[in-house]
């Protein structure tokens, strides 16, 4: 091995609009999905398809985990990681957020989807049944009767009154 | 246009987003459509019961009411608990009047939650005082599930547990991490032993007829007792950090060594943190006999009763912890003070250096002599302070005449000032802290 620094091997992802990203290993590992696919094919020098994320999804993605190996081995990487995790949610509007939950399903990054889908409930907390709708992008196929007979089983969930929460 | 996108998500990731929502807001989202109707059975959070009521006791009709709530409560707690199909609930939090009638419906909770693989259980009995109802005892049946639960914390208020049903619960939660039982009349000589507990946190608070308490524990980290002073044989716990006593309540014997003087000398000086609450008197008769505490970094000291002689017995404590990085002193006086001490009037005050103290809070501070002395002392003795935060008040919840307050600020300043230039220091407004 010379004493030169080991140049960092680059794996090349191409999204669903044909862009084609070449990021670290050490990012691409964090992807399952693609980890999984190295682990069996540990020759391929083909770019990875990832028919299911668009190239706006992967590079918030692969910005946020820049970010987050840059945290990692300080003294306080706890806090700054937390920090980044607050900033970058507030950031995402919700259409983001849920095209990049969408997107680390898909590639599966446990710790970041654990993030992001906090991020939505704390978006819905206090919100409509509308509002959510709106949200998820529901189309409501109750018919009006049912969907009354459903508010009345669980009335005491649509009582706004008592301080129940945590 | 509204993104079909999301609703490429499986079910999963939905229960996901779900259970971060409360079990209210979770249960409202079977309206969303016909997908939805079902998915909030699969919650995997949080579940919190919890109804305080505003009862009137003098009302007879109070009594009825109970019943009526009682059966709303349970009807809930069923239907949640009896619709759940998925796998596992993160926490269960039953805040009522968890009386005798309820049971055998708290029992049933227990064991479904258990079941569902619940990581933390905390049941609280809010005060109903009607007499003729007692709070529900638990028993060894109340954690009768067979099958494996991982169980890591649990909270009990106010419920009445015994000394066997403590010990039946160590033994049949082996995954126990924290433990606190606090209000419960029927503890008398709880025993909480075992070479491989994993019990980390353990609370015991406030129970009236306690008598004593044996702790051996490998892996505890954190121990709080409050209450009655009475004997405590903390066997074993190399692992403890954190100690917490609360002897505020009357004790006739003031000259009787600490009960924790009995923490043999090889576990006081690993302590971190230490938090002490019990009349002035107490600590000052008991002072001089510590060890040394040479692992401590945080001490708080809340003294009740304080005469308004001197705290110069604390210069002990501190000569006790040379690495200590922040001390929190709470003084609770009853004389009303009627005189702000001057500057000039003051006694000399050697400090004993310190050079890790970094912060240093006092509250109850309110222009006497001996207020002055103590800040004067732990001034001098922190030569790298960074910061000092004062109360000025008489005791928690007693403020001082506001002229007083004026003068009391201003003696602090010139303390600071005069003593270490260097730290910055404000005042607290509110007088709970």
């Amino acid at each position: 091995m010379s004493m030169d620094t080991v140049k960092t091997k680059k794996i090349t992802l191409r999204t669903a609009d044909k862009e084609e990203f070449e990021v670290d290993e050490a990012i691409a590992m964090e992807f399952g999905t693609v980890k999984s696919f190295l682990l069996e094919n540990p020759e391929s020098e083909d770019p990875i398809p990832l028919p299911n994320v668009s190239s706006k999804c992967l590079s918030t993605i692969i910005e946020y985990f820049t970010s987050h190996l840059a945290f990692r081995g300080s003294s306080s990487e706890e806090d700054e990681a937390k920090a980044y995790n607050e900033q970058f949610v507030k950031a995402q509007d919700n259409e983001s957020i849920k095209e990049l939950i969408l997107a680390a399903n898909y590639l599966d990054i446990k710790d970041m989807l654990d993030e992001l889908t906090q991020a939505a409930a704390d978006r819905l907390k206090n919100k409509s049944v509308e509002y959510a709708r709106r949200f998820f992008g529901v189309e409501n196929d109750f018919s009006p009767e049912e969907e009354a007979a459903l508010r009345e089983e669980h009335k005491w969930a649509f009582e706004g009154v008592d301080p129940d929460e945590d | 246009m509204s993104t079909n996108g999301i609703n490429k998500l499986p079910d999963d990731v939905l229960i996901k987003i779900l259970s971060f929502l409360t079990i209210k807001e979770a249960v409202r989202t079977s309206v969303l459509s016909r997908r939805w109707k079902q998915l909030w059975q699969f919650f995997s959070g949080r579940l919190n019961f919890s109804r305080e009521i505003n009862f009137d006791h003098r009302l007879k009709s109070d009594r009825k009411k109970l019943k009526r709530e009682s059966s709303r409560f349970v009807e809930r707690v069923n239907k949640v608990l009896n619709s759940h199909q998925g796998p596992s609930i993160n926490k269960l939090r039953l805040g009522f009047y968890l009386n005798e009638d309820l049971g055998s419906y708290i029992d049933t909770w227990i064991d479904i939650a258990l079941k569902k693989k619940v990581k933390k259980l905390e049941l609280i009995n809010f005060p109903f005082f009607a007499s003729e109802l007692s709070p529900y005892s638990l028993s060894q049946e109340s954690f009768s599930c067979t099958t494996n639960h991982i169980l890591t914390s649990l909270s009990i208020e106010n419920l009445g547990v015994s000394d066997e049903t403590v010990k039946h619960i160590l033994s049949s939660c082996p995954l126990l991490k924290s433990l606190e039982v606090s209000e419960s009349p029927q503890l008398r000589d709880p025993k909480v032993l075992g070479s491989s507990l994993r019990l980390k946190y353990l609370s015991i608070s406030d129970c009236d007829f306690i008598q004593s308490i044996e702790v051996c524990a490998p892996n505890l980290v954190s121990f709080k007792y409050s209450g009655r002073e009475v004997p405590l044989h903390i066997r074993h716990v190399p692992k403890l950090k954190t100690l917490d006593y609360d002897f505020s309540w009357e004790n006739n014997y003031p000259n009787i060594p600490l009960a924790f003087s009995e923490l043999s000398n090889c576990y006081l000086p690993r302590l971190v943190t230490l938090m002490l609450r019990m009349p002035f008197e107490r600590l000052r008769l008991q002072v001089d006999k510590f060890p040394k505490f040479t692992s401590l970094k945080h001490l708080i000291c809340k003294l009740t009763g304080f005469n308004g002689e001197s705290l110069l017995f604390l210069t002990s404590m501190m000569e006790a912890a040379p690495f200590l990085r922040t001390f929190n002193l709470k003084v609770d006086g009853y004389n009303e003070i009627n005189k702000i001490c001057e500057l000039r009037e003051l006694r000399t005050v050697e400090g004993h250096p310190n050079q890790y103290l970094k912060e240093v809070i006092m509250t109850g501070f309110c222009g006497r002599e001996a207020d002055a002395e103590i800040v004067t002392y732990l001034l001098k003795s922190a030569f790298t302070l960074e910061r000092i935060v004062i109360g000025v008040w008489l005791a928690e919840g007693m403020p001082i005449p506001e002229a007083n307050k004026i003068k009391a600020e201003n003696l602090a300043r010139q303390l600071v000032e005069n003593n270490r230039p260097g730290a910055e220091y404000y005042f607290l407004t509110n007088t709970i802290f």
